[in-house]
């Protein structure tokens, strides 16, 4: 799972009011290189919740264990505020590419942050599905 | 760069890629000497760039030489007729076609090998591999070039047959071959046909709430580059066969299309968060019965109205036998077009729609055409598939993967 698709999903068991952004606890992430494509992540900034981006890489710090960090050396460090003019600005278009794209999560946990339901995350793929009872 | 010689190649789709063909070659400038069913050979002095940009081609092919078999007389014995063929290949006008070579942003080449393939009736006395063989070591010596069968700077392509002998350098492929998917699910082109449908924008978020195989979303990503693509499925199975059909896309259409297990009914997405829903629908064959249909139908669209921002579209397919229980869970939607499409024997409608707040229903009629085709229908779908995909991009393969083409399709442009 991406961090693109996480910042899109929320959790909506009933009675949950605010169930975004969901708590990244992961286990086992790996870092890939895709081809940056300047008009795509400039065009996905709008779409971008830019506070749960923010919260996602600082929990994706936390995971012990994210294959080929190595040819990234260190994550990288996105400005508190999105930049007044984002568009203009490549490098941080660039980080904002490999912090939506190119980091998966493998496996762990996706946590609401309203009821604490869990949703397991195995072999990169999420489990969103609720229980009869919660919804 | 001078007049120089080509040949490209296309995939299959009948006329309609022909026509595709032939609007691309007048564009350019150039002149078709020849044209068969999968192959054009043409003369153009057009600019790189207008070559790169060039839809239709599977492969472009700088022709080195190019000789009608019936121009061609072959010596009896099989050690003339050899010495008779790397004598035509080595006395070529190389210098022109190498003069075009590098006009591409290619190096001057020290390496290559030569691929050869002889048909036909005539010049039976010399085989495949003895042409590669003998034509190697006469351009060896020609260019004073080192024959590197893996790791070559060009490769030399002799055909030889009862039409012609033609010698090619391999100068463009398609940046990333359109994935022929192991497991699709669902008929490849009704699947780009759904994606066409919904035409996605720079930007957008497109969601398939049952996604199966993954294949719309894949065959969407791969056309309709910018916009980021989420499908659901229940079944982990499936799931599995989504992550192996990713796995068969370029990196770049890959990296913008997630999957994660979910139920369409519950979406784990906020209101008004997504510009379209693509679904081929379950049928009740595979997957739940038309009974279940009643229920899940109805459901599955209230949320896709909850997801869906007010100006987006749902395009959906489903069979003749629910398409009345669709019709019933669309009330309130505004239906802009209702498609046949055949699926194998059986027929299929292909719903196009939007959440209209009117709750007027305009009564649509069968349509055989969607609002994107012309009067040609299916025909014209293989070649309206290719004028969309990525540019072209080099050949040559690993040494441009390697270090040039990091940036991506294209950047030989920018070498």
């Amino acid at each position: 799972m991406r961090l693109m698709t996480h910042n899109v999903l929320q959790c909506n068991k009933k009675g949950v009011q605010n169930g975004f952004p969901l708590i990244i606890k992961a286990t086992s992430m790996k870092y890939e290189e895709t081809p940056f494509d300047k008009s795509f992540v400039s065009a996905m900034i709008p779409k971008i919740e830019y506070h749960a981006l923010l919260k996602a890489v600082s929990e994706v710090q936390q995971c012990p264990n994210i294959a080929g960090m190595d040819k990234l050396g260190s994550l990288p460090v996105l400005p508190l505020a999105m930049p007044a003019n984002p568009d203009e600005d490549e490098d941080f278009l660039r980080r904002l590419h490999t912090v939506l794209f190119d980091l998966s999560m493998l496996e762990g946990e996706l946590v609401c942050p309203e009821s604490g339901r869990v949703f397991p995350v195995n072999d990169g793929i999420p489990n969103m599905l609720l229980n009869d009872d919660e919804v | 760069m001078d007049m120089q010689d080509f040949l490209l190649t296309i995939g299959p789709g009948g006329p309609a890629m022909h026509r595709l063909v032939e609007s691309e070659l007048k564009d350019l400038g150039a002149q078709v000497t020849r044209c068969g069913q999968a192959r054009f050979f043409f003369s153009a002095n057009a600019r790189p760039e207008q070559f790169f940009a060039l839809r239709s081609p599977e492969k472009l092919y700088l022709l080195v030489l190019r000789q009608k078999a019936e121009e061609l007389q072959w010596p009896a014995g099989q050690e003339e007729a050899q010495e008779h063929l790397a004598r035509l290949v080595a006395e070529a006008d190389w210098a022109r076609a190498l003069a075009a070579f590098r006009s591409f942003g290619q190096e001057a080449p020290s390496s290559f090998r030569v691929s050869g393939k002889r048909a036909g009736r005539r010049a039976a006395h010399l085989s495949s591999n003895g042409i590669a063989e003998f034509v190697g070591e006469a351009v060896a010596e020609a260019m004073g070039w080192r024959v590197d069968l893996h790791d070559y700077d060009v490769e030399v392509v002799v055909h030889l047959n009862d039409d012609h002998l033609i010698v090619g350098l391999p100068l463009l492929e398609r940046a990333a071959q359109q994935a022929q998917f192991a497991l699709p699910g669902l008929s490849q082109p009704v699947a780009w046909a759904m994606a066409r449908t919904i035409e996605p924008a720079l930007g957008e978020l497109v969601v398939d709430p049952m996604c199966g195989s993954g294949i719309v979303l894949l065959e969407a990503a791969q056309c309709w580059r910018g916009a980021f693509y989420l499908g659901f499925e229940e079944d982990p199975r499936q799931l599995e066969r989504c992550r192996q059909n990713r796995s068969l896309v370029s990196p770049d259409a890959a990296a913008s299309v997630g999957f994660a297990r979910g139920d369409a009914r519950r979406l784990p997405l906020p209101n008004s968060s997504v510009a379209a829903v693509v679904c081929d629908l379950p049928f009740g064959k595979q997957y739940g019965s038309e009974e279940d249909n009643l229920l899940l139908y109805p459901a599955a669209l209230r949320e896709f109205r909850r997801v869906l921002r007010s100006d987006g579209r749902v395009v959906l397919l489903t069979n003749q036998a629910n398409a009345a229980t669709l019709l019933e869970a669309l009330e309130g939607w505004q239906v802009d077009c209702r498609r046949k499409v055949l699926l194998g024997h059986m027929e299929a409608l292909l719903f196009l729609a939007r959440p209209s707040g009117s709750g007027a229903i305009a009564e649509a009629h069968d349509s055989m055409r969607l609002p994107w085709e012309d009067a040609s229908g299916r025909r014209q779908w293989s070649a309206m598939k290719a004028s969309l995909r990525q540019p072209m991009r080099l050949v040559n393969g690993k040494k441009c993967r390697r270090e040039k083409c990091a940036a991506g399709p294209g950047c030989a442009l920018l070498a």
